[in-house]
């Protein structure tokens, strides 16, 4: 009898019961859409997947009905902050909502363009929400892009997830997710890169359409695909396969993906003078069509490496032109002078410095295989 | 205490039919029978249990002998294999009522037991719950003698020790200690011998009462004997230094000391190859962490972390769990003792029924209960996948322990989630560190660490490479007396 006080420690036990967050009581947000307003309000859009309720109706009937594709709630709504949205969007929807398993966070080009990281900070703020989820700029709105209607599809986030990763997996885009993206963002040495999506009309689908350049927060060019596999190459971060096609001797087409490609960058900072750098690139590719044929002679070979050179080195020197138009540091020449010397760069206003500075590009093509045929 | 123990017996005197008449005094049963017969010109009468001799063995070598060389003296005439003189009535009651024939002579003022007793036993057959793919297919069985043969059959040693020791003040039960002598520390033979003498119980009913008579911690959840009924493996750990105690009565061999990972290892290691050996060993040991930590992890993820499922379950997971009325925890907790209901009732029913249980058990119950949103049908491979894996272990006693083990976790994880179930492992890794078993420490060779003993732990090395023998045991020599593949040309 004079154990009842063994009561009170373990009582305290249940004091863990308060950060219980059951998975039934959840609202899993998927994807989300932020757009600036004006007068400083914004909205935001996030898209519910709706599990299929009764999904073990009977024993025999339970493979079948969880084949189903979830079918998606999409709700929009205007407010001040994101957090102050969230709670009202809370109060229409049953149960806690819950970006833990948020996998894409959609941004209108327009609110891109007017600094970035003030829509995504309730997210960094938040240590549930998952870095891992793709960031991506859309052309237009992002709640209308969420409000289309994509053939086939019913559960958007996941296709948008899937599209993103097949296009990193081809170096069309750089590889980002909020965690990168918000180191590049608040890093004054370098820029980011973010995936461009646009909606294709005609055909009724996403579509990676580039990539948006960034000067510090803020959106500030684009980069077509070939453009963004260009600065891929040159930040060497290509992925697994990164497929370029080139016109060679006027009429003849040629594609070739990339085996393995080395970019240097040297980065000179004189005592009285502006910065300089240098990109140098050596490309090894292999021939994945070539009508002509031909490629065992090392005649033809030679002239069409010399050609994919030119070909390449116009491509890579628009591509820094672009970026220096932008104003956006995406190869980190920036961080390179701040490693460098710290003093110089504290002295240089690189907004400034940036885009009329000297950049030279050298380029080296080699078909190195040809592929099952000559 | 034993009544012989207990006061001085009566001494024998001259006249047969008094002496048979003492003992008869002291016990009164209708199965002790009496035969007079002429020995010679003298009478001797023959005293025995008729439930306990061989009819054949009293008439074959105590009677005819007798009455055919009636010159002789009977110690001469005698054919049984053993006989000794009874030093009072009280060791002549004994002997009789472990179904010696007692021999008195007329005139002469002593007792002889002759050895018949009646040798009924069970068959030498492979143990029920200890079986193995290739290998001995013996067990023991009740006789401990026919125990400790099997054991000597095997490892003919002339340092194989047997001791034996009698228990059970009432129903006097006896034991055997066996060791080898050039192996096994002196220090524990002792200890166990300590232990095993301080035993003051009215009966030895089986093993386990023994174990926990002499078991360092009898609260601990954790084995610290290890229990087999194989022969085989009784050799092979006395061989290792540890000692092993039989029990007459008793199928079950206890051996100590022993380690955590003993349990975890079986006769089949060694048989199969060395790379078969120790994959299986170490899906064995997995199977310790996935049978205590599945349901709690499951619980954990439901009520706690569910970010770290991946994006392509969730909705599975959550759609199921969604119409579930009741807490992660309770919802396993119920599934949990139904599997151990259906087991409990497997083990008493016949073995027909036992199946037809098995399959109403699982399957109907399974899939009613899911279907009546009872149970999530995540919950239901939970506790499936964790009852295969609790009966993985080669040890029904170790078995028991995770099974029981499981249910601590589950409730800590649902009181706080992974934090809980780390929690709940550090308690649980203390309690292993510093359990001991007959003194030696029980998660040897992990802790204290001997990385030369992990050969044969976490995977099983070729034959050759196990020269030395594990040092948990303490024994005298560390060295094996063998050495393999000498063939090898170097």
């Amino acid at each position: 009898m004079k154990k009842w006080w063994t009561i009170i420690p373990l009582s305290l036990l249940l004091a863990g019961c308060w950060d219980q967050r059951s998975v039934k009581d959840l609202n899993l947000i998927f994807g989300v859409g932020i757009d600036r307003e004006e007068e400083n309000n914004l909205t935001l859009t996030v898209e519910i997947p709706q599990e299929n309720q009764g999904t073990t109706s009977g024993g025999g009937g339970t493979e079948g009905a969880t084949q189903q594709a979830a079918q998606s709630l999409v709700m929009s709504e205007k407010g001040q902050t994101i957090r102050d949205v969230a709670f009202q969007l809370d109060r229409r929807i049953d149960g806690a909502l819950d970006i833990s398993k948020l996998s894409v966070l959609m941004v209108g080009k327009e609110s891109a363009q007017h600094d970035l990281y003030a829509l995504l900070d309730a997210y960094f703020r938040n240590p549930i929400s998952p870095l891992n989820a793709k960031l991506v700029v859309v052309d237009g709105r992002a709640d209308e892009f969420f409000q289309k209607d994509f053939k086939g599809q019913t559960l958007y986030s996941d296709y948008f997830f899937k599209l993103i990763e097949t296009a990193e997996q081809e170096s069309a885009i750089p590889v980002t997710n909020m965690q990168l993206a918000c180191n590049l963002l608040l890093d004054e040495g370098s820029d980011a890169v973010i995936p461009l999506i646009s909606y294709n009309e005609e055909q009724r689908a996403a579509e990676i359409n580039g990539s948006a350049l960034f000067n510090g927060r803020s959106m500030s060019g684009e980069l077509t695909t070939e453009e963004a596999s260009a600065f891929l190459i040159m930040d060497n971060q290509t992925q697994q396969e990164l497929p370029l096609t080139f016109r060679v001797k006027g009429e003849e087409d040629i594609s070739v993906t990339l085996i393995d490609s080395k970019a240097k960058l040297k980065v000179s900072v004189p005592k009285n003078g502006s910065p300089a750098a240098t990109v140098s690139v050596d490309m090894k590719v292999q021939a994945i069509e070539y009508p002509p044929q031909g490629l065992n002679k090392k005649k033809v070979t030679k002239t069409l490496d010399q050609q994919l050179t030119e070909e390449a080195q116009k491509l890579l020197q628009q591509t820094v032109q672009k970026m220096q138009e932008a104003n956006s540091d995406a190869l980190g020449i920036g961080r390179r002078i701040i490693a460098k010397d710290p003093d110089t760069f504290k002295k240089l206003d690189w907004g400034e410095v940036y885009p009329d500075m000297d950049i030279k590009v050298e380029t080296k093509v080699k078909i190195e295989r040809t592929g099952a045929i000559f | 205490m034993p009544f012989w123990r207990q006061d001085k017996g009566g001494v024998f005197k001259k006249s047969a039919s008094e002496n048979a008449a003492a003992i008869t005094a002291l016990t009164d049963s209708s199965d002790i029978k009496q035969r007079t017969f002429s020995y010679g010109k003298a009478q001797g009468i023959l005293l025995y249990v008729e439930t306990m001799v061989e009819a054949v063995k009293v008439e074959n070598h105590v009677l005819q002998p007798l009455k055919e060389n009636g010159s002789k003296k009977p110690e001469a005439a005698l054919t049984v294999i053993e006989y000794e003189e009874a030093a009072d009535h009280n060791d002549a009651l004994r002997g009789l009522l472990r179904g010696k024939t007692l021999l008195f002579i007329e005139g002469n003022p002593a007792c002889l037991l002759c050895r018949t007793e009646r040798d009924t036993g069970r068959a030498i057959k492979e143990p029920m719950n200890e079986k193995v793919v290739r290998g001995a297919h013996d067990g023991f069985v009740e006789d401990i003698s026919v125990n400790i043969f099997l054991v000597r059959k095997r490892v003919e040693s002339k340092r194989l020790t047997v001791e034996y020791l009698e228990k059970g003040n009432r129903a006097n039960t006896s034991l055997a200690i066996m060791y080898e002598k050039d192996i096994a520390n002196p220090e524990l033979v002792q200890r166990i011998k300590k232990r095993l003498e301080s035993i003051n119980a009215e009966i030895i009913y089986n093993a386990g009462q023994i174990e926990e008579l002499i078991e360092d911690s009898t609260t601990s959840p954790f084995p610290q004997m290890l229990n087999t009924e194989r022969p085989d493996r009784v050799a092979a750990n006395l061989l290792e230094g540890r000692i092993a105690v039989f029990i007459n009565g008793d199928p079950t061999c206890l051996i100590a000391p022993v380690s955590f990972f003993s349990f975890y290892q079986s006769p089949d290691d060694y048989t199969s190859r060395s790379l078969a050996g120790s994959f299986y060993r170490m899906i064995r040991l997995f199977s310790f962490f996935f049978a205590i930590l599945l349901p709690a992890f499951y619980i954990s993820v439901v009520s706690f972390h569910s970010e770290i499922v991946p994006r392509d379950l969730i909705l599975q997971l959550k759609g199921s769990v969604e119409q579930v009325p009741y807490p992660a925890l309770m919802e396993a907790l119920f599934m949990e003792l139904t599997i151990e209901l259906i087991r409990e009732a497997g083990i008493r029913l016949p073995t027909p029924i036992g199946q037809t249980i098995g399959i109403v058990g699982g399957l109907v119950i399974g899939d009613a209960v899911v279907s009546a949103g009872l149970v999530s049908n995540f919950t239901i491979i939970i506790v499936a996948l964790t009852a295969i894996s609790s009966y993985v272990v080669p040890s029904i006693e170790m078995n028991t322990a995770i099974r029981l083990l499981r249910f601590p976790f589950m409730v800590s994880a649902s009181l706080f989630g992974f934090f809980g179930i780390v929690f709940a492992l550090m308690i649980l890794l203390i309690h292993l560190c510093k359990l001991k078993s007959l003194g030696m420490p029980y998660f040897s060779p992990l802790a204290p660490l001997r990385v030369k003993d992990l050969k044969d732990v976490f995977i099983r090395k070729t034959w050759w490479k196990l020269t030395k023998r594990p040092y948990d045991s303490k024994p005298q020599t560390l060295k094996r007396e063998s050495k393999g593949r000498q063939w090898v040309e170097k």
